[in-house]
């Protein structure tokens, strides 16, 4: 009801309708907080309770901004990603009593910080990868009996300390993240060519087909092997060359295309030498002397 | 309606001789144990453009016939009891984190009508084209008219192409009736090796990255003229205007400092964050869905798969030919990889559960592997999965039969599922949405599946 009456407030553009209701010290913080860039959303945990953001467009948040949101009082989720809050501006956190979730992910809060939110006893989810704490934050979260959720990737947090708050906190789930050193990249192995395409002699007695038929994926290695640079075509669907590219003498050029697709090779004047004509495998297509 | 939920069962099974405990007496207790169960926040949509085999994924039958199961094995998951297909290790390891329907079926065997079923959760009316404003909105649509963005935000981002068959644009993708503000924005993938086949460019993709590589843009007016420059004259349809209109104006509050133009630099993320997704534009289609959804952007959309099926070259999930060489060595790879690293990282960032992750597909594929050693187009039963979004992890739901034809137990519809993901995003699937015309239509209806 009260949510509805802020709405309608703040919809009429009237401070003076919100203080007819006792509502003009929530509305002063809203406004101020909305100043900083920081998003008020009625919280869908209950009546006159508030989810506030700054990560989309509250980041220049800095730690005097963080007193309007302790004047709001009824926060229940919070969330201070990538702003510039540090330790000194958890101070005003201290008596949002009814907060559940609390995000202070990539941030620079350290462990002296985190000492002020010894007491809020309804945290449910806290976010703290990505910040400056240890192991010292964690003992001053032993107390908080309804939280669950942990974040701690990259921190420096040890596996000791973890498993000094799960002695405290038997239920917490505690999210330390992979090792970033672990991650191996996916070695693009290149496949290794089968066979090698027949080649074509412009002229010879066996003739390519007039144009490109699409079938499956494949790669072909196109290898020149004579003293001269060639130029690449590719016979497209209607029978049309298309130039890809020179390959100069001695020079190979990786390919992407499909199964029964017709490539020509021909001289610097345009004047045809040969084909190829792909199959399903990976092959070499070498260009004769 | 029978509910194969595994932890349950099991639990069920071992304890409810030996205590006496009542079923109702075990839901309170689990219910009590398991926190409030959350609304999801954000959506990532990620859809296996063809039609994926469920045998050679979420579904494996090992004990069919070997004409039937195929050439690959089962491996064990983090899941007793539950078995993928060999070839998503990765994925696997996740599957407590995972809850797979196995028993998704409908009668459409054709990729235009499977495609709009799936995204849209309706059957299509008589002849549909993309750019219809008489379709249904697709599922992306619909979160974004009751997931509001910030300004400067768009409601829906998809990407990296959009699906075509045979050079026909694929409907289902759009807002429809909602309206071209509704349409979710396409986007092309910064980065990556891009999916071997066609990709068709003809709609009006959005690439950031030109413009971020300019001076920084502060003319508003000079940036719309650019913008309609390189829009401009790609739009053949009815609607061009005004979607041209929203979309310009929605390119242009994203290129003037908006947080989506800074998720959309994929150079400011840690290289190793990328190498996990893999060097490829399915990966990091996915890497880039996580930043827009940390930059307020309520769905996200990725299709995996190549634009479009024209000639069955390419890497799209449609296998009629070389199917088992094709799922081993192009697609089950990238998609092992990008779904296990989006999975690992959204848990990582405490992003997961509040943000549901949905596996969708046109239909599965047939039986028996035919002459060209593809499976053909399998509607009868096909699976699919969700993550995150207070969706409970390591739960199988229903089953196909023996030999993968049938549903063998809680038979459910594409629109079954739709509804379960509105109940995940606190959206009531009964809602009523109004077209163009101020007409109602009841959003969904079908009924989520007590998985949620």
């Amino acid at each position: 009801m009260i949510r509805l009456l802020l709405i309608i407030a703040g919809m009429l553009g009237g401070q003076a309708f919100g203080q007819a209701f006792g509502q003009a010290d929530d509305q002063a913080a809203i406004d101020s907080i909305k100043k900083n860039g920081g998003l008020v959303l009625p919280s869908s945990e209950g009546e006159n309770q508030w989810d506030i953001q700054f990560q989309l467009r509250g980041r220049d948040l800095t730690d005097a901004g963080l007193a309007d949101v302790a004047k709001l009082g009824n926060v229940v989720e919070l969330n201070l990603r990538d702003t510039k809050i540090t330790s000194d501006g958890l101070v005003h956190l201290k008596g949002l009593a009814k907060l559940t979730r609390l995000h202070l992910e990539r941030t620079n809060v350290g462990d002296e910080g985190i000492a002020n939110l010894a007491r809020l006893n309804a945290l449910e989810y806290l976010n703290l990868y990505g910040t400056k704490i240890t192991d010292k934050s964690l003992d001053h979260l032993a107390g908080l009996k309804k939280l669950r959720q942990l974040y701690i990737w990259q921190t420096d947090v040890t596996d000791d300390g973890i498993a000094e708050l799960k002695k405290a906190l038997p239920a917490i789930s505690i999210e330390k993240g992979i090792e970033l050193t672990t991650v191996i990249p996916v070695k693009k192995e290149e496949p290794k060519p089968e066979h090698d395409l027949k080649w074509l002699q412009d002229g010879g007695d066996e003739k390519p087909p007039a144009k490109s038929i699409t079938g499956e994926f494949t790669i072909i290695r196109f290898i020149n092997k004579r003293d001269k640079a060639v130029k690449l075509f590719w016979i497209d669907y209607g029978g049309k060359p298309m130039f890809y590219g020179i390959i100069e003498p001695g020079d190979e050029r990786r390919q992407n295309t499909y199964e029964d697709a017709v490539w020509m090779v021909a001289d610097q004047r345009d004047m045809p030498l040969g084909y190829f004509v792909t199959g399903r495998e990976f092959a070499r297509a070498i260009i004769p002397r | 309606m029978l509910c194969l939920r595994h932890t349950r069962r099991d639990f069920l099974r071992s304890s409810v001789g030996l205590a006496g405990l009542t079923l109702p007496t075990f839901l309170k207790a689990q219910a009590a144990s398991i926190p409030r169960r959350r609304k999801a926040k954000a959506c990532i949509v990620i859809y296996t453009w063809g039609g994926m085999s469920h045998y050679e994924s979420f579904d494996p039958k090992p004990e069919a016939p070997v004409d039937i199961r195929g050439e690959f094995k089962p491996i064990k998951t983090a899941t007793p009891g539950v078995q993928f297909c060999e070839h998503i290790p990765l994925i696997a390891k996740h599957s407590n984190k995972l809850a797979i329907v196995r028993s998704v079926h409908h009668n459409d065997g054709a990729h235009s009508g499977a495609v709009y079923l799936n995204l849209t959760g309706h059957r299509p009316e008589g002849q549909i084209n993309a750019k219809g404003r008489k379709n249904w909105p697709s599922i992306t649509s619909v979160i974004s008219h009751f997931h509001r963005p910030i300004a400067g935000v768009p409601g829906a981002v998809r990407m990296p192409y959009s699906m075509y068959d045979n050079g026909r644009q694929m409907a289902g993708e759009g807002a429809g009736w909602l309206g071209g503000k509704y349409d979710p924005i396409l986007m092309r993938t910064p980065a990556g090796e891009p999916y071997g086949g066609v990709s068709r460019f003809d709609d009006p993709a959005l690439n950031l990255k030109l413009n971020l590589e300019k001076e920084r843009i502060s003319d508003r007016l000079t940036l719309l003229e650019q913008l309609d420059q390189s829009l401009g004259q790609r739009l053949g349809d009815s609607t061009a205007y005004e979607k041209l209109d929203y979309y310009r104006q929605m390119a242009a509050d994203m290129l003037l400092g908006s947080p989506v133009r800074e998720a959309y630099d994929l150079e400011t993320e840690d290289q190793r964050i990328r190498d996990m997704y893999g060097d490829h534009i399915g990966g990091q289609s996915l890497l880039l869905a996580r930043r827009l959804v940390e930059a307020g952007v309520p769905v996200v959309q990725a299709v995996c798969s190549a634009g479009d099926l024209a000639g069955g070259g390419g890497d799209n999930w449609d296998t009629h030919r070389n199917h088992f060489f094709k799922m081993k060595n192009r697609l089950l790879p990238v998609f092992d990889r990008a779904v296990s690293a989006l999975l690992t990282d959204l848990k990582m960032r405490g992003m997961l559960d509040e943000t549901l992750v949905v596996f969708l597909t046109d239909f599965g594929r047939t039986p028996k592997v035919n002459g060209n050693g593809g499976r053909d187009h399998h509607p009868g039963v096909y699976s699919m999965a969700f993550a995150g979004g207070g969706i409970q992890g390591g739960q199988v739901y229903g089953a196909s039969d023996t030999k993968g034809i049938e549903p063998a137990s809680g038979a459910c519809s594409p629109a079954d599922i739709h509804a379960t993901v509105y109940k995940a995003m606190g959206i009531d699937h009964n809602a009523e949405l109004h077209d163009q015309l101020n007409r109602p239509y009841v959003i969904c209806d079908g009924q989520p599946l007590p998985i949620v």
